[in-house]
């Protein structure tokens, strides 16, 4: 019976941490987040437009700061992931493995489908920053 | 003993689950094409994430498939590969889901939130907290196998069980780059293939990954990351009599071990090397050792098409019960055990949502100690109250499963693998794939008649993924 009262107490500790959890409020996206997200937009725009050149930039410009902003605020990488757990880690590199394509297909004159590939690094970026 | 593992009516139960689940009369918000599961494309992605401004969601899927054997194996069994382990028959591989509140990682303020993972299936067996087996590995003693989730629904059915995989609390202390404290019951971090469906390339799973590793752990682990590229976990583990393997909350609680390592990765995300082991002693009746490590490197080639993947796993545990300890006559049939392994994965996104691949793996058993037979049999073994022994999954007639007279043999196991990954939508995935097994152990795979084994089997599996 003893066991059996110590899993309960377990589990009424970890489902009140949870409850309390969902007390806490949404994290506001970061400066470099918002600037990323701009750019990412401009680049869609311009790809959508046939301007490979100018998109071209943006992508590699957006990439840039997509690592610098990883050295300013470093997470967790790990080897395995499971679906819902590090999304951060997951989002980032699901928008750097878009933003490669989508360099790909702006240099092959591809524009259309390099904006649809930075539309997709675009809500990776929404994702790892959190909103 | 059923051979057939009635997969409608669970998949019938599964249906019935989800669907009650979701809210009726909800909005179809966006086209199909675009949503991203299959609630969200019900209700639409706000309903159904009624609680993601307090950072509160859920997700989960279901995972069904069937697999064919050319060996028409008399048991039912595809020899040691599990997961996808029946030939012949459709399996609800996992009706899963979770709920969880992911934590902020900051070196500004504290954080706390958890996660709890629960599923429903033939898979369940497998990652069940089952690091307590039924004797003591070195003394044969019976030991209390716990209750936190193994066998909790089995026992009237040979397939189809719940587990619950993870069940954990989560802290960010506001230290440096922020460190995250994972507290209660999780998944490990040895190994590259996880237990999650729709977290794998490939339907089947590698030898390392079932033979070569732990699924879960119960303790601590904190992971920190000291700059963009270096991340470093280390944590304790309990409640396990395989050196804090999958362990349970109620037994073996005296027993603790270390679980930790390290991660590389480059600034693009192109390559990363991960560096993870255990160690412990083995159980709380026995000091003797048992430790692994697990290596994997990743590469990234033609803008992040080609994607390559190299793992290395190796075990040990000293004064164990071996089949090569049994049957050379050694003193109480005790070896010191190791186990080791090579896996190499090769992967091409042809199209965004179709991708090829191939999988080449070798696993050395060293002293029979690691494969048995089909695990769905010694996994599922447990002692009655009066001490007798059974196996729900293989019941009376456990032996006619395991070959070599019960005894498993020191050996070499290979296996080679090529498979699609096809995503028709965001949220449906179809994994076809072949896969040629063969090993040095002339009983490892069943033929068509009862008892007679061979070399080697030859299996073709698909399975089908839907993200709710």
């Amino acid at each position: 019976m003893k066991t059996s009262n110590q899993n309960r107490e377990m589990i009424v500790l970890l489902a009140s941490a949870l409850a309390l959890a969902g007390c806490a409020e949404k994290k506001p996206v970061s400066p470099q987040g918002v600037a990323i997200e701009k750019t990412l937009k401009a680049a869609e725009k311009d790809a959508r437009a046939g301007s490979e050149d100018k998109a071209l930039k943006e992508i590699d410009s957006a990439e840039k700061a997509l690592i610098e902003e990883d050295k300013t605020r470093p997470y967790a990488q790990q080897s395995k992931t499971w679906s819902g757990e590090d999304t951060k880690a997951t989002a980032d590199r699901d928008a750097i493995k878009e933003l490669d394509r989508a360099r790909r297909d702006a240099k092959g004159k591809m524009a259309g489908d390099a904006a649809d590939e930075v539309k997709k690094a675009l809500k990776d970026v929404e994702t790892k920053e959190g909103n | 003993m059923s051979r057939r593992n009635l997969f409608w009516p669970h998949l019938g139960y599964g249906c019935a689950a989800l669907l009650m689940s979701l809210p009726m009369g909800g909005v179809q918000a966006e086209t199909i094409d675009e949503t991203t599961g299959l609630a969200d494309y019900i209700m639409g992605s706000k309903e159904h994430q009624p609680l993601k401004d307090y950072g509160i969601t859920w997700g989960g899927w279901i995972n069904a498939g069937v697999t064919a054997n050319a060996n028409n194996p008399a048991d039912g069994f595809n020899g040691p590969v599990t997961f996808g382990d029946r030939d012949g028959e459709l399996q609800m591989n996992q009706l899963y889901g979770y709920i969880q509140r992911a934590i902020t990682v900051s070196g500004d303020e504290w954080d706390f939130g958890g996660r709890f993972d629960i599923t429903y299936g033939t898979d369940s067996i497998y990652t069940q907290a089952y690091g307590v087996p039924a004797y003591e590995l070195g003394t044969g003693q019976i030991l209390n196998r716990g209750n936190y989730d193994l066998h909790l629904t089995s026992w009237n059915d040979r397939f189809y069980s719940l587990a619950m995989p993870q069940f954990y609390a989560e802290f960010n202390l506001p230290v440096g780059n922020g460190l995250a404290v994972k507290a209660g019951h999780f998944y490990t971090i040895l190994g590259y293939e996880v237990v999650t469906a729709p977290d794998n390339f490939f339907y089947t799973h590698a030898y390392t990954m079932q033979y070569g590793e732990p699924f879960t752990h119960t303790g601590v682990l904190a992971t920190y990351a000291f700059d963009e590229n270096w991340t470093a976990s280390a944590g304790t583990v309990t409640g396990s009599a395989t050196g804090g393997w999958d362990g349970n909350f109620n037994t073996q609680l005296t027993n603790w071990g270390w679980l930790g390592g390290v991660t590389w990765t480059s600034d693009e995300k192109d390559y990363s090397v991960t560096l993870n082991s255990t160690a412990a002693e083995r159980s709380a009746q026995s000091s003797q050792p048992w430790a692994a490590y697990s290596l994997v490197g990743k590469a990234n080639f033609l803008d992040n098409t080609l994607h390559y993947v190299f793992q290395h796993d190796m075990g040990f545990a000293d004064g164990v019960i071996t089949g090569n300890g049994i049957t050379s006559g050694a003193p109480g049939g005790l070896q010191d055990a190791m186990w080791y392994g090579i896996n190499q994965y090769l992967m091409y996104d042809v199209l965004d949502n179709l991708g090829v691949g191939v999988r080449a793996e070798w696993f050395r058993d060293d002293n029979g100690f690691r494969v048995l037979g089909p695990q769905r049999c010694p996994g599922s073994f447990n002692y009655n109250s009066s001490g007798i022994g059974n196996t729900y999954a293989c019941g009376s007639s456990y032996g006619a499963y395991v070959p070599n007279g019960g005894y498993s043999e020191g050996a070499d196991y290979y296996a080679l693998t090529a498979g699609v990954n096809y995503k028709p939508l965001k949220w449906v995935m179809v994994r076809p794939n072949i896969r040629y097994d063969w090993s040095s152990n002339n009983n490892a795979f069943m033929s068509s008649t009862p008892g007679k084994m061979l070399d080697n089997q030859f299996t073709f599996s698909a399975d089908i993924v839907i993200t709710f």
